[in-house]
C-alpha cells in the first residue's frame, strides 16, 4: 500500500499508539488505543459489545462526518487524543 | 453462509452504507431510518450544484449530525461539530428533526420533520407532515444551531402536506428536501419561498411512489437491489 509514511522517523521506528476518545451523547467517554493503520470499525464493534448495542446501530463521527468502516486514524489525519462522536441511529414515522 | 444476512452490504455510497435491512424498510409500509435519509441527502448533494460536493450554498445536514447537534452534552462538543459545516457561508441548509428523547436507545424515535434555514428571509421554517408533533424538538435545534448562521434568524412553523398514516414522515422528509433543494437550484423558483411548490408536489401519491423511486435509485447507482 503506498502509504505517504512519515519521512523523520527521528526517534526510532518505534510504532505511536494514539489515545481516541469516544464520547456517547450523554457524555460518556471512552478511552481507545489505537495504532494509526487500525481500523475504526474494530473500536466500533467493541463500543458496540461493551454497551450492547446491536452491531450497526451506532455511527461514528468525526469532524462533522460520518466515519466509514475501512477509515483509519491515519486516512483521517487523527491527532493523540482526538475525539469520536458516538451516535445511535434514529427511526420514525 | 446465507446470502439473506439483513446485515449484507448492498450499497456504499459516500459515507454512507446501506444494509439488506434498510431495502426491507422500503420493500414494506415501515418507520424509515436515518441511514434511507442520509443516503438520499447524499444523493440529492450529488444531484444539486449548487451543494458542491458540501461546500456550496445549499448543505444537506446528515441525520445523525442533526441529532448530535441537537442533543450532543454541552457547548464545546456542538461548536466542534457546527464548525466543520461552515453554517456561517450556507444559504440554504436542511436538517432532519428527530423526537427521540432517549439517547443511549438504538433504533430509538417514533417521528421525523424537516428544519430548513433560509438566509434570504433570515428564518427557520419547520415542516412537520404530523400536525406540528415535533414542535418541541424542532425549536430544541433551532435554539442549539441558530448562532452558527449569525443575523438572529427567526422560527416559524411552515405549512406541509399531512401524512394520512403512521409510517410515512421519512418520505415526507425525503420529498419535501428534494422540491427544496430544486426550488433553490433552480434560482428560487415561482416565488420568495418553496412554500407554493412543496404544497404542489408533495402529496399521498407522491410519498407512496418514493419508496420504489429510491429502490431504483439504490439499484442503479449499482446497489445489490
Amino acid at each position: 500500500m503506498a502509504s505517504t509514511s512519515s519521512k523523520k522517523n527521528k526517534k526510532s521506528n518505534e510504532v505511536t499508539i494514539l489515545c481516541l476518545k469516544v464520547k456517547s451523547q450523554d457524555g460518556e467517554e471512552l478511552v481507545y488505543r489505537a495504532k494509526p493503520n487500525t481500523k475504526l470499525s474494530k473500536l466500533k464493534n467493541d463500543y458496540c459489545n461493551r454497551y450492547s448495542f446491536p452491531i450497526n446501530s451506532i455511527a461514528f463521527l468525526f469532524d462533522g462526518r460520518r466515519i466509514r468502516d475501512e477509515d483509519t486514524p491515519e486516512s483521517l489525519k487523527m491527532e493523540d487524543g482526538d475525539e469520536i462522536d458516538a451516535m445511535i441511529h434514529q427511526t420514525g414515522g | 453462509m446465507t446470502t439473506l444476512n439483513p446485515d449484507d452490504k448492498i450499497l456504499s455510497y459516500g459515507d454512507v452504507v446501506l444494509r439488506r435491512s434498510d431495502l426491507d424498510i422500503l420493500r414494506s409500509p415501515s418507520f424509515i431510518n436515518d441511514r434511507l435519509i442520509d443516503f438520499y441527502f447524499a444523493y440529492l448533494s450529488s444531484s444539486h450544484s449548487s451543494a458542491g460536493g458540501g461546500e456550496g450554498r445549499l448543505l444537506l445536514v446528515p441525520p445523525s449530525i442533526s441529532f448530535w447537534l441537537s442533543n450532543c452534552p454541552n457547548i464545546t462538543s456542538r461548536i466542534e461539530a457546527a464548525t466543520p459545516l461552515s453554517l456561517h457561508d450556507r444559504d440554504l441548509v436542511i436538517f432532519t428533526v428527530n423526537n427521540n428523547d432517549d439517547v443511549t436507545l438504538a433504533e430509538g424515535g417514533t417521528h421525523w420533520s424537516l428544519l430548513v434555514y433560509d438566509r434570504g428571509n433570515n428564518v427557520f421554517v419547520h415542516h412537520d407532515s404530523c400536525n406540528g408533533l415535533n414542535h418541541q424538538h424542532a425549536r430544541r435545534l433551532y435554539d442549539a444551531v441558530k448562532n452558527f448562521f449569525g443575523g438572529d434568524p427567526r422560527f416559524m412553523g411552515g405549512q406541509t402536506p399531512q401524512q394520512r398514516n403512521g409510517y410515512d414522515c421519512g418520505l415526507y422528509v425525503m420529498a419535501a428536501a428534494r422540491v427544496i433543494c430544486d426550488w433553490f437550484e433552480n434560482g428560487k423558483e415561482g416565488g420568495e419561498n418553496w412554500l407554493k411548490k412543496l404544497d404542489m408536489d408533495v402529496g399521498e401519491e407522491a410519498v407512496a411512489s418514493l419508496r420504489l423511486e429510491v429502490l431504483s435509485l439504490i439499484a442503479s447507482l449499482g446497489g445489490r437491489v
